[in-house]
């Protein structure tokens, strides 16, 4: 079929079809005959090679977006964590949502991070890391006297920390599928 | 740094355009199935939305990833060589319908903003 088609036409589909190398091969199938049977279409309507590619964009540029839906797509179907965060940091810039649920995402995982780190620095020196609280601060840490200090947590900081980082990774889960499902 | 009028006023219509897409999408899928460049022929033509090829393939994909068209290949009897047509499914329906509600409304208001104030002056 492809040898009926103008050498600019199959450069610029083996091009796509090159930058699209990531996908599974069924998918790239898939996207690489919808844009020929297009193409096709528009050149036996009398466009020319040219007037047919130009509307797609580069060839890199036109995969990208194509990268990107299909990201979105694998994403929201397998709802697994990992093509949940990467389809989510490709959609920051292009929707709203995306961005916010990116941010509160990186807030979230913050404050989880200084608790656990926290946690981790107890375990190796209890007597000196904690929830403080004296007459003039109040703050999270590492102390040089505790005696000039209540520290609030105790041991409690473990279970803290561990329930905290599961709240945090479910929240990211829900705000990633929020902020994909507005953006699609 | 200025911006001539001509392009402001380009760049405004564009925007305008820009959330409308979708709505006129589905809504040319609620009678029948349309392939790809079927669907950019009426929203350039009819709608006159200056969509581009390079917009409309990864837009179908996005609302085929959020269940609102379904996608087959299909092969019309006089014509050998099968396409890609995207179909309108129940929650691209209830999407469309809401869409819808949404815009005349929204369209409504701003026709009686705009005529109470030209009627005001």
């Amino acid at each position: 079929m492809s040898e009926a088609l103008p050498a600019d036409v199959q450069t610029y589909i083996r091009k796509v079809r090159m930058a699209l190398n990531a996908l599974p091969e069924t998918v790239r199938d898939d996207l690489i005959r919808e844009l020929h049977s297009h193409l096709i279409d528009r050149l036996e309507s009398g466009a020319s090679a040219s007037e047919a590619i130009a509307p797609f964009g580069s060839p890199e540029q036109y995969a990208s977006s194509l990268y990107n839906a299909q990201q979105l797509s694998g994403a929201l179907v397998s709802r697994r964590m990992s093509e949940l965060i990467d389809a989510l940091i490709r959609n920051l810039t292009s929707s709203i949502s995306a961005t916010i649920a990116g941010l509160l995402i990186f807030c979230i995982w913050v404050m989880t991070g200084v608790l656990c780190v926290v946690a981790i620095a107890k375990a190796a020196a209890p007597q000196h890391v904690g929830l403080w609280q004296s007459p003039t601060e109040f703050f999270i840490g590492v102390i040089d006297e505790p005696a000039s200090a209540t520290e609030l947590l105790g041991f409690w900081i473990f279970p803290i920390a561990i329930i905290a980082t599961i709240f945090a990774w479910l929240l990211t889960r829900m705000l990633a599928l929020w902020g994909l499902q507005s953006a699609s | 740094m200025t911006v001539e009028p001509d392009k402001r006023s380009d760049n405004r219509k564009a925007q305008l355009k820009k959330g409308v897409v979708d709505m006129a999408l589905l809504a040319l899928l609620q009678k029948r199935p349309r392939y790809g460049l079927e669907l950019l022929e009426d929203l350039n033509g009819e709608g006159g939305l200056d969509v581009a090829e390079g917009t409309i393939y990864p837009l179908l994909h996005r609302l085929e990833a959020a269940g609102d068209v379904e996608a087959r290949w299909q092969t019309e009897t006089e014509n050998r060589r099968p396409r890609k047509y995207y179909a309108l499914t129940e929650s691209g329906r209830e999407q469309l319908a809401g869409m819808v509600r949404n815009w005349i409304e929204t369209r409504d208001r701003i026709d009686n903003l705009i005529r109470k104030a030209r009627d005001d002056e």
